[in-house]
């Protein structure tokens, strides 16, 4: 599968502005590919027309109008310092945000906050694994939820690496506007911190009493590798993110990662803790004594052997399961 | 002697006079800038009144204005940067308007100015630009037909410099959009 660079990514290559691998990895693709070419093309003769635009003259007679108001001892004092920096933060988000809350707390709560029977909109983020810089071009295809607006908001929660389960929402929020661009697709764009390996996320109106949370599954994005797999840590936080909120969600999560990394002890270590919350007793003895022969193996497989700092968290891990 | 290449003691003796107030001074910088200052007003306002109202308030306090002009870096550069200043607190004081009224439609390009993009490809591009949300239209001028930098635009709107690319690529996705939509 062709991964193409990011809008925001092209951009960068059409202005030189990408370092030097990042550039030599967009060259190559641009080689193969004349989409993408046609874009950046598209764009550099945005930039080089730019600057002949609106080319315009002063009206006639406009410096005399000047010289009379100077005459009559009019003055004007400017502007000679530069605002100071915006942390404005609308009161609508806050609202939005405390319903993000009250999805995380209680999935009950999802539907008191959906309108009875909703539908929900499609929701496409681009590049989906966010490995290339952490600017995603949002489009979304709004139902008839949003009719009357022309601004939405994607509103986010984010995890880095590190980030521990709690009982409440973790990571932090995140907001972008989304503008109409034609019919019910509305595009903008949401820039990421480069840590960030998982989000979940909402779109609201500007308001935030009109919420479209996919039925309460949330929209996600998960970092990948340069082979589209999973990052480890991007899966963690998406367990992270849904122990005690979905736990069948949490359990199908950690498996996944033990299949996808099955030489992380880890993984195990934490698909075996969850099992131990929700398995049925009969299941449980079963699983007890795969875990078990596994963990066997991965004593036989380290033994005299100098291990990482992860590998001892791994197995740290998975014994402090039992 | 072609303007710009003066003598630093007649440009100093210059500036001492617009300081002052002197017409024939003030005329002087209206000459030399006068375009400029006018352009980044519309290019900003898309309103040639609001544009007509940033020329008369910088040049009206220009005379104060230049007490503060160190020297540092171009006289022109620097009467930019007041231009701009100038225009995009006008901006957040009004509510620009969604529709373009006639009166707000631009006028013809100079004539002159052409540079290998058709007349037609032209206006369709001013419009596209004119019809930008003002958020992303502002920094897409600032920054691809002003030519500053984002740390500068974002020191100019109060916001970060990761804010100011990402308005950017929005304006340009828009603008590219509508461009090919139109061909």
């Amino acid at each position: 599968m062709i991964t193409h660079p990011s809008f925001a990514e092209l951009n960068g290559y059409a202005d030189h502005e990408l370092s030097e691998p990042r550039r030599a990895r967009v060259s190559t693709h641009l080689a193969k590919c004349s989409v993408c070419r046609s874009t950046v093309m598209s764009l550099r003769a945005i930039t080089k027309e730019a600057p002949g635009i609106l080319n315009v003259d002063p009206p006639v007679g406009a410096l005399e109008r000047i010289l009379d108001r100077h005459a009559k001892g009019e003055s004007v004092i400017l502007p000679m310092a530069d605002p100071p920096r915006q942390v404005f933060v609308p009161a609508a988000v806050w609202r939005a945000a405390a319903v993000l809350a009250l999805l995380a707390a209680s999935t009950a709560t999802v539907f008191m906050v959906q309108e009875a029977g909703a539908e929900f909109g499609e929701l496409h983020l681009t590049p989906v694994a966010a490995s290339l810089g952490g600017i995603l071009d949002v489009e979304y295809n709004s139902t008839s939820m949003f009719a009357d607006e022309n601004r939405l908001f994607i509103r986010g929660r984010y995890r880095v690496p590190g980030d521990e389960f709690a009982d409440g929402p973790r990571g932090e929020v995140i907001t972008a506007p989304l503008y109409r661009y034609d019919g019910s697709r509305f595009e903008g764009t949401v820039e990421l911190p480069d840590s960030v390996v998982y989000m979940v996320f909402a779109i609201a109106n500007a308001a935030g009493d009109a919420i479209d949370s996919r039925g309460g599954a949330l929209w996600e994005v998960i970092k990948k590798d340069e082979n589209g797999r999973p990052l480890y840590s991007g899966l963690v936080q998406k367990q992270q993110e849904w122990m005690g909120r979905n736990g069948a969600l949490a359990l199908a999560t950690a498996r996944l990662a033990s299949t996808l990394y099955p030489d992380n002890p880890d993984a195990w270590g934490r698909v075996h803790f969850i099992e131990q919350i929700g398995a049925a007793e009969a299941n449980s003895k079963r699983l007890e004594a795969q875990h078990a022969a596994r963990f066997t193996q991965f004593e036989r497989d380290y033994a005299g052997k100098s291990l990482t700092g992860e590998q001892l968290a791994g197995m740290y891990r998975y014994s402090a399961a039992w | 002697m072609p303007i710009g290449m003066k003598e630093p003691l007649e440009e100093a003796e210059f500036l001492n006079r617009a300081r002052s107030g002197e017409p024939s001074a003030i005329a002087q910088l209206y000459e030399r800038y006068g375009d400029t200052v006018y352009r980044i007003g519309y290019r900003l306002t898309g309103s040639p009144m609001d544009a007509e109202d940033v020329l008369q308030d910088v040049f009206l306090g220009l005379p104060r204005a230049l007490q503060t002009y160190a020297g540092r870096g171009s006289l022109k550069g620097w009467i930019k940067r007041v231009a701009s200043r100038t225009t995009l607190m006008k901006l957040r004081m009004r509510k620009r308007k969604a529709e373009v009224t006639l009166d707000h439609l631009p006028p013809s390009p100079a004539e002159g100015r052409g540079s290998g993009f058709s007349l037609t490809d032209r206006m369709e591009f001013e419009h596209a630009v004119d019809a930008l949300p003002e958020a992303l239209r502002t920094v897409f001028v600032l920054r691809d037909v002003e030519g500053y930098g984002h740390s500068e635009i974002g020191e100019m709107l109060g916001i970060g410099t990761g804010a100011s690319r990402v308005r950017l690529h929005r304006a340009r996705r828009i603008l590219r959009k509508r461009l090919e939509k139109s061909r």
